[in-house]
């Protein structure tokens, strides 16, 4: 392939310069960036509806449960045979992507997830597309970024873009694009980050105007909030987060019972979604990514009874489990809202049979506050349900419950689950690095990058007295032992326990180094992480460690040249946030 | 301006390793291109001041960059200078007649200078032997010079300087110095010399400049092969 003359070697000296002021750089390629992943949520969409009105004839018969079953196991054959890839929801790779490997993502994740998700949610799986457009987004993003030779910081920018572009597209949300990528995605509030992925999700979602029109996905008529309601709500956010905790649990012990069968993914998969069909049979209203149910509810046109509702938000939470847990290819997005819309109902249809001579604000309101409860619960990320919910439905009105739903959601979630449903895994492995923190500097940092190598060698047979013409000439105050022959690390002397002696001459021919030296010292791997060595040195009450590898002495590893590093590091890894 | 990765990892004191991961990271201003890093001069002396790190790229202040060599007897004493025929009967009488006649010192600052040394011999007499003595101020980090000074001189008659041996002293090394370890430093060589019996008859005998430069670079030759080098 013959490469355009701006991308092929050598490049003219005005595209180097271009490189290093990368800050228009990135704006133009986040906007191209936005563009793709707009186009790809788009696709998604459209293929989703195109599956949907495929399969409606088929959704009436009695067999219709084998439809999500076939879904499901299709998708988990594409992803384990065609592009070899593990099912997982897409967010918590993107962030692992984002935290640990510079933002690096596969070319092929670019589209695997939008073709199983399309299977698993097209055939009726609970699920969302939100999650895999941002998948298929950020790797967009990272490809650009590879194709180019970005360096990690411009690359985790432009991955930022992919996903703010795909929820920008996706819900025609352009803030909710930029908060989400930012809060969930990132982790990093900064101008440097900020200004290109908004112009990505403002050209996401501007593709997304141009394709399918400018509409308000969950429109409504206009609510009166009243201070009643502001109140309700924080009734609201506990049973939110309550729904929220139980989703989160849910999920997780159905993902461990299909880890532990011994059955082929594929078969696991088409387990789930053969048990999602059945649960779908009397209760239609899980299947799918559910935003018509969403409609529904906050029109007012979904079944009134309290049982019936509850019953719903029960099949809805079990269906995303079994979907989600059991291999079925989606994201949590949609199955967040529809539960969290079915939960607002539920509340509305509980205070109307406590205080049934209370006028009560529409349960779309309601419906509305429950759905920025649940997605601010089990994201953990209170900015984001707040300005999906009033960008996706158009209603500002209810900003003030909002905000006091999806706080209180968000801090009673964090109370019982410390990491979030996207985030918890990363926490479990120690994989989550947010930039500036002491986890990223010390997992960035190298055992070789400390190196002390300033220490002078000696060998066992050396006589004390030798050790002391050597202790003259040196600046440590320890040394390491050597093999004379082989090299081998034996052990280490250490100044403090032969200073009696080396001011005693009668000694000086009378002591060996082998006789004085700890040979069963503790020794550090060039590999190892800081924070294993760190944990070691406090262990020992040690301030150094020797680095020794395949039985050779390296240097020194010390607490003193950890800090030096240790800042530079940090202030370096932070410099773009200051300027 | 291209450096390889190694050179600019000299300049900045860090390991190459650590450079390589910061290009790739995307947190140094430095470009990759081939072998080498293309950057801007000032924006990485920039990138560097505010990230508090050192930067010594070639053509960059000086006092900055290249480490001080170390210190040699013979620069010191070239600096210091050598003074021969210093008259007086008594050690205060000869530290005066030594410090009028230094010329590194500026004229407001003899008194001072004189004061100290006077102070330091009131404490052990710096006569260590062998009719040498070694003047200095009890407090070698004072402000009276930047560099170290030797200077060697040479009385007309012997006195008694109350040295640890009690032999009369006939040559003085009168040292000033900015720091202890300068201090140290030079001592330790100065009092290797004058293990050298050859070296201490020599003294006696009040050489002309050149001639004690010359010997005293012989003595150090033996210290290190190359003296003043790096």
């Amino acid at each position: 392939m013959r490469l355009h003359p701006l991308f092929s070697r050598p490049r003219p000296a005005s595209w180097h310069v271009f490189r290093s002021d990368d800050r228009l750089l990135l704006i133009l390629l986040g906007a191209a960036v936005g563009i793709c992943s707009g186009l790809a949520a788009v696709a998604l969409n459209r293929a989703l509806m195109a599956m949907l009105a495929w399969l409606h004839p088929y959704r009436a018969q009695a067999w219709a449960f084998v439809l999500p079953a076939a879904g499901a196991a299709l998708s988990s054959l594409f992803l384990t045979w065609i592009v070899r890839e593990g099912a997982g929801h897409g967010v918590p790779e993107v962030i692992s992507s984002v935290s640990r490997y510079g933002g690096l993502l596969r070319l092929r994740s670019s589209f695997s997830r939008l073709v199983s998700s399309c299977l698993t949610i097209g055939s009726g799986g609970s699920a969302g597309p939100e999650a895999p457009v941002v998948m298929s987004g950020a790797a967009i993003g990272s490809n650009i970024a590879r194709f180019l030779t970005l360096n990690d910081r411009q690359r985790v920018v432009l991955v930022g873009c992919g996903a703010a572009g795909a929820i920008g597209s996706i819900f025609n949300a352009p803030i909710a694009g930029l908060i989400f990528t930012v809060e969930v995605i990132l982790g990093e509030w900064s101008a440097a980050n900020l200004i290109p992925i908004a112009i990505a999700a403002v050209a996401g979602t501007q593709i997304s105007h141009l394709l399918q029109g400018n509409q308000i996905p969950f429109a409504h008529r206009e609510f009166h909030i009243d201070l009643s309601v502001v109140l309700a709500s924080i009734g609201l956010a506990v049973l939110a987060a309550a729904v929220s905790l139980v989703l989160t649990r849910t999920i997780r012990r159905a993902h461990h019972l299909a880890g532990r069968s011994p059955w082929p993914t594929w078969a696991k998969a088409a387990i789930g979604g053969g048990l999602v069909g059945l649960v779908g049979l009397p209760m239609p209203v899980v299947l799918g990514e559910g935003y018509h149910a969403i409609r529904e509810v906050i029109e007012g046109r979904f079944a009134s009874g309290l049982l019936v509702v509850c019953l719903a938000v029960g099949a809805k939470v079990l269906a995303t489990a079994l979907t989600l847990g059991s291999g079925g290819s989606g994201g949590i997005f949609a199955p967040c809202l529809v539960i969290g819309s079915l939960t607002g109902r539920t509340y509305h249809r509980l205070l109307s049979l406590l205080r049934p001579h209370t006028t009560w604000v529409n349960e779309g309101c309601f419906a509305l506050l429950g759905m920025a409860g649940l997605v601010s619960g089990i994201m953990q990320a209170p900015l984001t349900g707040i300005f999906l919910i009033v960008e996706i439905t158009g209603s500002y009105e209810v900003i003030l419950p909002l905000i006091i739903v999806s706080a209180i959601s968000t801090s009673l979630c964090r109370y019982v689950e410390p990491a979030s449903f996207y985030l918890r895994d990363l926490m479990e492995r120690g994989q989550l690095l947010r930039p500036g923190t002491d986890a990223r500097v010390l997992a960035d940092l190298r055992v070789l990058e400390l190196l002390e190598t300033d220490c002078i060698s000696v060998h066992p047979d050396m006589r004390l007295g030798e050790l002391v013409e050597i202790v003259k000439r040196s600046r440590r105050n320890l040394f390491p032992v050597e093999d004379p022959r082989t090299h081998r690390f034996l052990g280490m002397v250490y100044m403090d326990d032969i200073r009696p002696y080396l001011f005693d001459p009668l000694m000086y021919d009378a002591v060996l180094v082998g006789e004085i030296m700890d040979g069963q010292v503790e020794t550090v791997a060039p590999a190892d992480e800081l924070t294993r060595v760190l944990d070691r040195m406090d262990a020992l009450g040690r301030f150094n460690m020797p680095v020794v590898d395949e039985k050779r002495f390296l240097g020194m590893v010390s607490k003193s040249t950890l800090l030096d590093q240790y800042r530079k590091e940090l202030m370096v890894q932070t410099y773009h946030l200051r300027t | 301006m291209e450096l390889s990765i190694e050179d600019i990892a000299a300049a900045l004191g860090l390991p190459a390793s650590k450079i390589d991961r910061w290009i790739r990271q995307g947190h140094i201003p430095l470009i990759r291109s081939g072998p080498l890093c293309r950057f801007e001069p000032e924006a990485l002396r920039k990138w560097a001041a505010q990230n508090h790190l050192s930067l010594c790229l070639e053509g960059g202040p000086p006092s900055d960059c290249r480490p001080l060599a170390a210190e040699t007897l013979v620069s010191a004493l070239t600096r210091g200078g050598i003074y021969h025929g210093i008259d007086g009967a008594s050690v205060p009488e000869i530290l005066a007649a030594i410090t009028a006649r230094l010329t590194f010192i500026p004229a407001a600052h003899k008194e001072e200078l004189l004061q100290r040394l006077l102070e330091r011999e009131n404490l052990t007499s710096t006569g260590i032997g062998k009719g040498v003595a070694i003047p200095h101020p009890r407090d070698p980090s004072g402000r009276l010079v930047e560099a170290p000074h030797i200077a060697a001189c040479f009385l007309r008659t012997p006195v008694d300087f109350r040295a640890v041996d009690d032999r009369p002293v006939t040559v003085l090394f009168v040292m000033l110095c900015p720091t202890v370890k300068a201090h140290l430093h030079l001592l330790s060589r100065l009092s290797y010399g004058l293990r050298n019996a050859e070296f201490v008859a020599f003294l006696k005998s009040a050489p002309s400049a050149a001639a004690l430069l010359e010997a005293v670079a012989a003595v150090e030759g033996q210290l290190d092969p190359t003296p003043g080098e790096r």
